[in-house]
């Protein structure tokens, strides 16, 4: 198995707990492209009812404020996803997007735009290259993780000479 | 229309819900062992799915029956003879092609069974195939983004895929046998035979994009639905039921 991952490259994923909030970014995985890396967010992230809309983007497509910008240029602004974590502990959050030709643009409008924060970390990613899950495989993504109490560990209870597993 | 049987709705269920129990069971042989640790959790998630699937099914069989058998006495107090798992089910899952093909055949066949059963005369049938259709559409999905990614992908895999095919193709005549059972509870469910151009609608699209060869077989039914299996099952029913057997009613 030495260097299998090596082979998948990381997407980033990011959840919607539930209606009227933000995504928010969740984990990440191991894929072999992104449609794969969809499927496997809604089981690994989602099986357990976290949220009921997912995003996911390679790793390499994310640009952070302080750190090299990703790649690609355009001759015309495209739109980037802005995503903002205040501070340390926190998960990065969307908060809007921005146009721009390029991810150091769209860094440097999305301050503009949303403030700057000292603690802060900001991230931009192309819009274009942000996978969702469509709304009409709502039903087989997400609904079908309800009802099933027997996934959660407290479903079980433990002998009590077992108890302090 | 006339009143059905019991006996016949209770048949029917079992080899619903045998079928998927003893895919799940073959699933679940994945933890632990799968190529990525999130294709580990992608096939036990779906083996969930199943098991759960199995335990509706089940659950209403034993009522119908009304001897007092509850879901974990149909699943692990059993004998392979009284189990009517399609054989396809049971096959060992063999690599990881294998396991994934198996899904998307199995997945299919579920999705047109399950759409047909949502207008079942029986509500709580109805009420199961609505529930399950939206996970067998997952399955679906799953299994096919796969197969087309291993069979449209390297040499080995491509061989590998159609080595698969090859393996089960002959065990999909199962799944389109018509029985004196069925035909008795028409209206409650489809006639077998029904489902399969639905089916081949949706499967050879994937195989042709996945670059593989439909192979042409024919005359070979295999009949685990009948309770005439495989020499597979013994082995899966062993580990499955072990505890219930070595521990009887041992509960945690």
């Amino acid at each position: 198995m030495t260097g299998f991952h090596d082979q998948w490259p990381q997407y980033e994923v990011f959840i919607k707990s539930r209606n009227g909030l933000e995504h928010k970014h969740f984990s990440s995985l191991h894929a072999t492209d992104g449609q794969h890396a969809l499927l496997l967010a809604r089981d690994v992230y989602t099986r357990r009812q976290e949220g009921n809309s997912l995003w996911v983007v390679a790793a390499s497509d994310v640009s952070q404020n302080g750190a090299e910008p990703a790649a690609g240029r355009s001759d015309t602004p495209r739109q980037f996803e802005v995503f903002l974590r205040l501070k340390p502990g926190l998960d990065h959050k969307h908060i809007g997007s921005v146009d721009a030709c390029d991810a150091a643009a769209a860094l440097r409008s999305a301050e503009t735009a949303f403030g700057q924060y000292p603690a802060g970390s900001l991230w931009v990613l192309p819009s274009a290259s942000v996978l969702t899950s469509e709304a009409e495989w709502s039903g087989p993504f997400f609904d079908a993780m309800a009802d099933k109490t027997y996934r959660l560990p407290t479903f079980y209870q433990l002998p009590a000479a077992v108890n302090n597993m | 229309m006339a009143e059905i049987d019991n006996k016949d709705l209770i048949e029917y269920l079992l080899r619903l819900g045998d079928s998927t129990l003893v895919l799940g069971q073959r699933l679940a042989e994945w933890c632990g062992h799968a190529p990525a640790i999130e294709e580990d959790i992608a096939l036990t998630n779906t083996a969930l799915d199943l098991i759960g699937q199995a335990r509706q099914l089940l659950s209403y069989a034993g009522e119908l029956e009304g001897s007092g058998r509850d879901e974990d006495a149909l699943a692990f107090l059993r004998d392979e003879l009284e189990f009517h798992n399609l054989t396809l089910t049971e096959l060992e899952g063999g690599d990881f092609g294998r396991t994934v093909l198996r899904m998307l055949l199995f997945a299919a066949y579920q999705v047109v069974l399950w759409q047909v059963l949502l207008r079942s005369t029986d509500a709580r049938l109805a009420a199961i195939a609505e529930k399950s259709l939206k996970e067998s559409r997952y399955h679906l999905r799953y299994g096919a983004d796969w197969i087309v990614r291993l069979g449209d992908g390297t040499e080995e895999s491509h061989r590998r895929m159609q080595a698969a095919l090859e393996y089960m193709w002959s065990f999909t005549a199962e799944l389109f046998d018509r029985d004196e059972v069925e035909a008795r509870l028409a209206g409650v469910v489809p006639s077998s035979d029904s489902l399969r151009s639905a089916w081949e609608g949706i499967v050879l699209p994937v195989l042709a994009a996945a670059t593989l060869q439909v192979p042409t077989v024919a005359g070979y039914l295999s009949r685990g639905k009948y309770g005439i299996h495989s020499e597979a099952l013994g082995p899966l029913l062993a580990e499955m039921q072990f505890l219930q057997r070595a521990y009887p009613g041992g509960n945690w």
